[in-house]
């Protein structure tokens, strides 16, 4: 299975739902959802900025929560984008990598929603079987608009 | 259940919210250690995080009453103020679109907009710990604002220090920015008075222009609430706290972590005080500029600044004795009645003003608060109308049509920076705000002094 995102409708805010063949892919689609449900973002390769991260001592959905909330920081305080990202480790209670930042190409972005916070409602991370019996993940996440 | 639950609403008004979850929410509110009287719910509620939006709980910290940051939620002291004005619309009418079109340059709204003043850590703490006071302080508005904001804009132990530099990062150049969703700025017309005792109280004219904020503590408030929820994450199971829903989040009011919550809060909510105060001049200073007078001879003087999404320490008779409580009102505003000693003394002979606004292309409405509001909900009343289609619904319901010209063709000039904006927000998206009003007026909680019609907004 490819690695996938859709948004998805809840009546203020937004869902995400993030599908991968293992947990440390779900972070690449799950960063591509935060941005889709941002709007059509471009970034400068001007400057770039790279970010180790660590999020630890919870279970993967508040890890990948973290992840996405951190990214928001970095969005707002910094006007940055994630260009690219690396996944070190991604356990039941580890979330490292590293990040690549771009600052936002504010001319040719374009905003849909300005996303306020990853919730902790319906949080999870399943482990689950596609009927060809190949395992996966699915992530369900709704963001605060 | 430590209490029973109790929703305010119409028969008209019952299916909706049967739609949802909130009712459920009440229950499990109702579960919270040291809640006092009832889990209410004004007739706006639907379906939030832990907490509904319209509801409105009171804990007792004497019986090991909680603060939950759900009873708040992100947007710490989302909030509305009214502006009055000597202007009659018929002599302006021509310019209205010159008038939203400077509001809409000068008042930043939208995602990535920065506002005209960025705080350094130091003076941003100043801020926090002082509220709008502050920023009047610093030219950006008049004393009298001071006197029409609830608090005077301001909670008092309020800690800066509590707030963490990932919150003062998001928040620094965001202070007199509007936001975006369904926060706005409106230039409305005094379309029908109820009251006119009170009308005349409050300064609100037929026929005059007002204009309406709503907006709260941007990133600044989001950031707060996120770290309190990692904060409290494992205050449960110390204090032996059992929820029926994680998201009811929450710690003992007098606990260290109740405590560092309440003191951020408070350090938010005057964040989003002052947030409001800077575009209120911003918005003076675009009236200004179109209609060639000072801000004073057009009378743009603030009605009143109310709160609706706040925990506050309020005193309350109960069993015999005034105790202080602890009152969440998470998309519910206060009401204090006529006499309160809080309300202004310009309006204590009526009550305090409530400020309902409706979606853009319907009503807003002035009430005043009533004795049934302090007697059975704690001081307090609806916020809002509540969405009635989620956004993609919404957004899907525009196709082919174009919500600008729909709105122009009700009168209402209305620019908006996001691409979808409009489209999210348009008027059926939301819920007929007159059938909340009307439970809130037959109940008691509050009278109904004006209504007002938008002929101008701007969006992020």
């Amino acid at each position: 299975m490819d690695p996938a995102f859709e948004l998805f409708q809840h009546t203020a805010d937004m869902g995400l739902r993030v599908l991968a063949p293992t947990l440390p892919e779900l972070v690449l689609p799950a960063t591509q959802g935060l941005y889709a449900a941002m709007g059509e973002l471009k970034s400068r390769d001007t400057s770039q900025e790279e970010l180790p991260f660590l999020f630890s001592g919870a279970d993967p959905a508040h890890l990948l929560r973290d992840y996405l909330a951190e990214l928001l920081f970095h969005f707002e305080s910094k006007s940055c984008l994630v260009s690219s990202v690396t996944v070190e480790n991604f356990t039941e209670e580890e979330l490292s990598g590293h990040l690549l930042l771009c600052p936002v190409d504010e001319e040719n972005s374009v905003y849909y929603s300005e996303v306020k916070a990853i919730t902790y409602h319906q949080l999870s991370v399943i482990e689950k079987q596609s009927e060809q019996k190949e395992s996966y993940y699915e992530a369900t996440l709704i963001m605060d608009i | 259940m430590n209490v029973e639950g109790l929703i305010y609403a119409s028969e008209k008004l019952i299916p909706s919210i049967r739609d949802d979850k909130s009712v459920e929410q009440v229950a499990n509110v109702a579960c919270l250690p040291g809640i006092e009287k009832y889990s209410l719910a004004m007739p706006d509620i639907h379906w939030g995080y832990g907490f509904c939006i319209g509801g409105v709980a009171a804990t007792n910290p004497e019986l090991g009453g909680v603060i939950s940051p759900g009873g708040v939620g992100y947007d710490i002291n989302c909030g509305v103020r009214l502006i009055r004005s000597h202007i009659n619309y018929n002599d302006v009418k021509d310019q209205i679109a010159t008038l939203v079109d400077q509001l809409f340059l000068r008042i930043p709204c939208g995602v990535g907009q920065e506002g005209c003043v960025s705080f350094k850590r130091s003076e941003l703490s100043k801020v926090l710990e002082n509220g709008s006071p502050y920023v009047v302080k610093k030219g950006f508005g008049w004393n009298s604002d001071i006197d029409n904001t609830e608090a005077g804009g301001c909670l008092k132990e309020a800690r800066a220090d509590l707030v963490s530099d990932r919150a003062c990062q998001r928040g620094a150049n965001q202070c007199g920015t509007l936001g975006s969703g369904n926060h706005f700025l409106e230039v409305q017309i005094v379309e029908e008075i109820y009251d006119q005792t009170a009308a005349q109280i409050l300064g609100l004219a037929q026929g005059t222009l007002t204009i309406m904020i709503h907006s709260g503590s941007r990133g600044l408030g989001y950031q707060v609430c996120e770290d309190a929820l990692k904060d409290l994450r494992g205050a449960p199971a110390k204090y032996g706290i059992s929820l029926p829903d994680r998201q009811l989040v929450a710690a003992p009011v007098e606990s260290k972590e109740g405590q560092r919550y309440l003191g951020a809060m408070r350090a938010a909510a005057n964040f989003a005080w002052a947030n409001r105060q800077i575009m209120t001049h911003l918005a003076r200073e675009a009236l200004e500029s179109v209609l060639g007078e000072s801000a004073e001879s057009l009378g743009l003087h603030l009605v009143y600044d109310v709160a609706h999404n706040i925990a506050k320490m309020e005193p309350y008779e109960i069993r015999g004795k005034k105790r202080k409580l602890c009152v969440h009102r998470k998309g519910a505003t206060r009401a204090f009645p006529p006499g309160h000693p809080e309300v202004p003394a310009q309006y204590r002979s009526v009550g305090q003003p409530v400020l309902v606004p409706g979606d853009m292309g319907r009503y807003s409405y002035v009430l005043v608060g009533q004795d049934a509001a302090l007697e059975h909900t704690f001081g307090s009343c609806c916020h809002g109308a509540g969405r009635r289609l989620s956004r993609k619904a919404a957004i899907k319901a525009s196709k082919g049509r174009s919500i600008l010209n729909e709105l122009r063709t009700r009168g209402v000039v209305a620019r908006a920076r996001g691409r979808r904006g409009l489209e999210e927000e348009q008027p059926e998206a939301y819920k007929d705000v007159s059938s909340v009003v009307e439970v809130v007026h037959n109940t008691g909680i509050s009278r109904l002094v004006a209504k007002l019609r938008p002929v101008g907004v701007i969006k992020g």
